[in-house]
């Protein structure tokens, strides 16, 4: 008997342990995850309290309604341009687009924030109930502006956010749809209309990474900035080659750069320069630095659903980390998530974290929810992110991103052509900000199979751009 | 009803819910607890609880309790714990059968002898056989009031009783006659986590006149294992018997009430501090 | 002290909290027949408060009984039966009639370990026995969700397991009791097997994991915990590889985002429809909780989160961790091996089923489909959960005999009248 007492004691603790195990489990997954779980397309809960809520209305930044009820049905924009424009922002009736305003607000949206005495007060007067109106940090004109220069026919995505407080003027995705007119044409496009691209979309970087690599060279090796590099224009690691845009073996055409410094390889976009400074810092090195940008990491922001970046832990032999160290490899990335790497360089190495929702307000007036703005992550220190800064300055003046140059205006960037097996062209990126105290907008631009990064996607940005300087941003 | 109105009812009812829930819980947790100390409390009143005698050690004289069931062996966690050469770390099993005695099972083949004669499986123990594990010599002494049959006169093996400590004590001569078993009293050079028994409840030098009356004619022990309170507090001074009482019991609750608001019993704690 | 108002001190907190569940129960009923206004529901608002008065305050006439046991027990069943009234009320009423035959098997099951003394022939047949009702699935059972572990006779289907389930305690605990670890090990392998070849791997994991608990509880040995360790993981592996469905649940665990209309729709519409709840509940009667495929046996749990709140969520556990905590002191209190091996086998069979299911329900684990003790519906189960509970009050009245009998031991010296 002696024995089995001491026993059933710690028997007893287990199984308590046990307990403790699911309450807090329970907790700490509700509390981060719950809600995302809540604006799921599949929620069919808050679906069907839409037969007795009025939903509330999505408002623009500038009060813009994009989205409200009438009559028992939603209504979006009238003009159809403007509607598509933002639709991936804001969302459909029948969620078709994952975490969209419709599907992620839906809390506000569907009146679920209402405190009992609130719905008691409805039901007594015999009002209908009314959900909150949601004002998102979207800008319409800009997401029309956007759309309207797009190229027409491709995918992609544009992200457009301050990198000051973090707050999202545009996150588009390419090609959209009309969220009053959903035919089966758009449902069975190959292409995907529904799916966002700009957060929910995983690329390969490219040479965009290269701000990343770099950042890691500033801060791991000591004497970069004057070490000098030969460009050979090949360099062979095993059995994978590093090559530069532009070389093609079987012509016997072979892009070289010569002798250049890190800040001119960066400026010229040189993958052979990249691949050794990935090589020097290892995998360990470019790996921490990668994660200290959010690659990795579990993104739970507040107001936005970002799907997750990731760099690879698997098969890390020397060409695959010198291919990381140019942006290619098996690196995954958002748009958005690029478009707040720039920020961090804009802002002094602080990265902030994005935000869509302005405010939710009840249909009384009073205020529901408003976000702070809140750091995200701290990347860079302020030296380097003004060395950076400056590398990126020298790609728009005299570099591959000089079609994204605006005079007068300090416009710096990173231009990038992910190569993607399965497709003819390269992916376009561009990436950049204005270096203005008052206008402090960066961006982020993807078009899918659109051919090089400084001759497609750079001209996009520096309309994007004037279009903000002009329209008082 | 209307929707509305029942709408109105049923988010309000929510509340309700929780809070008889809540209610619930807490009451079940002081039960729980109250439970466990009113227990506790019980076993501490009730220094036998649990055990239908004690094994005597014949060659030391010490005693142990003895509990329905469980283990005789060297380790620590054997309920009957014995040390001397041939003892096993887990030597045999014991559990008590009513009306039939004390089954003891030796465990994998080990040596146990029930009044000489060698277990093969099991045997059963009464009151007054004598048992040898290993080397060591025991007595196997049962409660009175349990259901057991008296022991057959098994005929003591000669010799046994010659030795030890245990037979000057228990017969104490004719001039020996009522001085305490020698089990009693504390042991020297005893180790100090092989406390024996609970010997404080019979205060050296309490008298017992009676030895004569248990034995019966034929030899038959029937011995009295506890002294009732009253024989107890006539034979103490007001002193010792102070003393003997577990010290948080206060005097109106000694009837052992098992549930009671644990408020005023605290309150009481505190004046008395 | 006087007679009377000793007994109403010992009555009075038993009355208070048998009160409180009755009141819950009728509140409960009574706001759905609000809603629906069917004399069914009236009725159940009477009907309900008074099985539990009977399974509570009636049974303790009988004998010494564990009322805290009692009343948690009938306030987890009676839930069950109004969340199950709430949503079809075809089921809550199946499953009251359940409920009123448990609490008929639970008495049935006290009885039996409160009188029987010699459990050595019992336990052999009841080693056959089981054998026997669990080979039945394989040859006349049918199969549902991949595991081929129901039977159906005249009209009643049953789960074998869910019986045996209280034919393995017994006797795991008889065989370790007498010190028979291999005999144990062999008994419990064979239904493990026989388990495993009808695919229902929840309950073998539930088994094992049951069988492993009081084998430590005998034994304290740490070879035997490694062993344990070892072969579970094993086991697991093997059952992983071998069994597609395994397969296909893990997956499900991991992301069941991934294929939120197809494969993962339970679990998704589950943790939907909790995060929906949130703390205070939609309300009684107000949510929708239907759309969770099994809603009623699964994803109960779910259920009452979604139309009661996490905070009542937490106060369900809370009860069920009582349940286990009682357990233990009655297999700490207990004077044998055997009741005290059963029941902390019966308080490791409730936590570990418990565990399980409301893991499956929160994702903390992958979903088995093993019930949710005395709140799921089936009778097989319902029945099942109260014997266990039975048990646990044969070894509590047992307990308490042997404190009155060692208080007359103090009291009279053993010369009793």
């Amino acid at each position: 008997m002696k024995h089995l007492q001491k026993n059933i004691r710690r028997i007893a603790i287990l199984l308590c342990a046990l307990f403790v195990l699911l309450a807090s489990y329970g907790a700490y997954s509700i509390s981060t995850y719950g809600n995302r779980w809540f604006a799921s397309s599949a929620n069919t809960f808050a679906r069907a309290k839409k037969k007795d809520v009025i939903a509330g209305s999505i408002l623009d930044r500038n009060g813009v309604v994009l989205a409200a009820s009438e009559n028992g049905s939603r209504v979006y924009q009238e003009d159809l341009a403007a509607r598509k424009a933002v639709v991936h922002a804001v969302g459909d009736s029948m969620n078709n687009v994952n975490n969209s305003a419709e599907s992620f607000f839906a809390t506000y949206l569907y009146g679920f924030e209402m405190s009992f005495l609130e719905r008691a007060g409805c039901a007594l007067k015999g009002e209908a109930r009314r959900g909150d109106t949601v004002q998102l940090t979207i800008d319409s004109r800009l997401a029309s502006y956007v759309a309207s220069i797009f190229p027409s026919g491709k995918a992609g995505a544009v992200v457009v956010m301050n990198y000051k407080t973090g707050e999202v003027l545009t996150e588009q995705s390419f090609p959209n749809f009309d969220p009053m007119n959903i035919t089966s044409a758009v449902r069975s496009d190959p292409q995907k209309p529904f799916f966002n691209r700009a957060i929910q979309g995983l690329y390969t970087p490219g040479s965009t990474f290269k701000i990343v690599t770099a950042a890691s060279a500033l801060e791991n090796l000591a004497d970069i900035e004057s070490l000098s590099f030969n460009c050979t224009g090949i360099l062979q690691l095993g059995e994978r080659m590093i090559t530069d845009a532009g070389t093609n073996l079987a012509e016997g055409k072979i892009t070289q750069h010569g002798d250049l410094n890190l800040k001119k390889a960066f400026q010229v976009s040189c993958n052979n320069t990249f691949a050794r400074v990935a090589l020097q810092l290892g995998d360990q090195r470019l790996r921490k630095t990668a994660e200290q940008f959010g690659f990795n990491d579990n993104f739970l922001f507040r107001d936005i659903v970002v799907e997750n970046s990731s760099y690879p832990t698997a098969n890390r032999n020397e060409g695959e980390i010198a291919w990381t160290g140019a942006g290619q490899s098996a690196l995954s990335v958002s748009p958005l998530h690029m478009c707040m790497i720039a920020s961090a360089v804009a802002n002094q190495g602080v990265m902030m974290e994005p935000r869509m929702l302005l405010a939710a307000t009840a249909h009384t007036g009073s205020q529901r929810a408003a976000f702070s703005t809140r750091v995200y992550k701290t990347p860079l220190t302020k030296e380097r992110a003004a060395v950076l800064k400056d590398y990126m300055r020298a790609v728009v003046t005299s570099g591959t991103g000089a079609a994204a140059q605006l005079s007068g205006i300090k416009v710096c960037g990173k231009t990038g052509s992910a190569e993607i097996d399965t497709q003819e062209n390269t992916n376009a990126w561009f990436v950049g900000f204005l270096d203005e105290e008052s206008s402090p907008y960066a961006l982020s631009i993807v078009v899918e199979d659109g051919g090089g990064g400084g001759s497609v996607a750079a001209p996009i940005a520096r309309q994007i751009l004037s279009w903000l300087l002009d329209h008082g941003y | 009803m209307s929707s509305e109105a029942y709408e109105i009812l049923a988010l309000l009812m929510r509340y309700v819910f929780v809070i008889i829930g809540l209610i619930i819980v807490w009451r079940s947790f002081r039960w729980l607890r109250r439970d466990a100390r009113s227990y506790q409390k019980e076993m501490r009143s009730l220094p036998d609880a649990g055990l239908i005698g004690e094994i005597v050690n014949l060659t030391t004289g010490q005693a142990q309790p003895l509990p329905h069931e469980g283990l005789i062996g060297a380790s620590r966690e054997c309920d009957i714990r014995l040390k001397g050469a041939g003892i096993a770390r887990t030597h045999a099993r014991f559990e008590f059968e009513e009306g039939k005695g004390l089954r003891i099972i030796p465990i994998r083949q080990n040596r146990v002898l029930l009044s000489g004669v060698q277990v093969r499986s099991q045997g059963y123990a009464l009151h007054g056989t004598q048992l040898q594990i290993g080397d060591a010599l025991l007595r196997v002494r049962l409660f009175a009031g349990l259901k057991v049959p008296y022991p057959a006169a098994y005929p003591e093996p000669d010799g046994i009783l010659d030795s030890g400590a245990y037979l000057e004590s228990w017969t104490g001569g004719e001039e020996g006659a009522g001085e305490l078993p020698a089990y009693y009293l504390p042991q020297e050079n005893q180790e100090e986590d092989f406390v024996p028994y609970e010997t404080g409840t019979v205060p050296p030098g309490a008298p017992i006149e009676d030895y004569e009356g248990h034995y019966t004619e034929d030899g038959q022990m029937t011995w009295q294992y506890a002294y009732s309170l009253d024989e107890l507090r006539s034979a103490m001074d007001q002193k010792q018997w102070q003393q003997m009482q577990p010290e948080d019991t206060a005097p109106d609750e000694a009837e052992g009430l098992p549930y009671r608001s644990p408020l005023p019993r605290r309150r009481r704690r505190e004046r008395r501090e | 002290m006087s007679e009377k108002s000793l007994k109403r001190a010992r009555l009075e907190p038993g009355r208070a909290m048998l009160l409180a569940v009755m009141a819950f129960f009728f509140l409960g009923f009574f706001l759905l027949a609000m809603k629906d206004g069917k004399w069914e529901s009236f009725a159940l608002s009477l009907i309900v408060p008074a099985i539990i008065f009977v399974g509570t305050a009636g049974i303790s006439r009988l004998f010494p009984s564990d009322r805290l046991l009692l009343s948690l027990t009938n306030f987890l069943c009676a839930l069950g039966v109004l969340v199950l009234y709430r949503l079809s009320p075809q089921r809550g009423l199946a499953q009251a009639f359940n409920y009123g035959v448990g609490v008929g098997c639970m008495i049935l099951c006290t009885f039996l370990v409160r009188y029987i003394a010699h459990w050595k022939w019992l336990t052999g047949l009841m080693m056959l026995g089981s054998m026997g009702l669990l080979s039945l699935p394989l040859l006349i059972g049918s199969e549902t969700n991949g595991a081929k572990n129901w039977i159906s006779i005249a009209g009643y289907s049953m789960q074998p397991s869910e019986i045996v389930k209280l034919a393995l305690l017994l006797c795991v605990a008889y065989l370790l009791s007498q010190r028979k670890t291999v005999w144990t090990v062999l008994f419990s392998g064979a239904c493990l097997m026989l388990l495993m070849l009808q695919k229902d791997l929840g309950t073998a994991l539930l088994y094992f994991c049951v069988v492993f608990v009081m084998l430590y509880a005998a034994t304290g040995s740490l070879p035997l915990v490694i062993a344990g360790v070892i072969g579970g993981a094993g086991a697991a592996w093997a059952g992983y590889t071998l069994f597609a469905h395994v397969k296909r649940r893990v997956a499900i665990w991991l992301n069941p985002w991934a294929d939120m209309s197809g494969a993962g729709y339970q679990i998704v519409q589950s943790l939907i429809a909790i995060v929906n709840g949130s703390f205070w509940g939609v309300g009684l009667g107000l949510g929708n909780a239907s759309v969770i495929p099994e809603y009623y046996n699964d994803f109960i749990f779910s259920v009452i989160l979604h139309e009661f709140g996490m905070v009542f969520g937490l106060i369900v556990l809370c009860m069920y961790l009582f349940i286990i905590i009682r357990g233990v002191m009655i297999a700490q209190r207990s004077r044998t091996v055997f009741h005290s091996l059963l029941a902390i086998g019966c308080s490791a069979l409730i936590a570990l089923q418990t565990f399980v299911i409301i893991g499956g329900n929160i994702k903390l684990i992958p979903l088995t489909g093993v019930t949710l003790p005395f709140i799921s519906y089936g009778g097989t189960s319902m029945v099942a959960s109260l014997c266990v509970i039975g048990l646990l009050q044969g070894v509590a009245s047992r307990n308490a005999a042997g404190v009155t009998a060692d208080r007359e031991l103090a009291m009279y010296g053993g010369e009793q009248p």
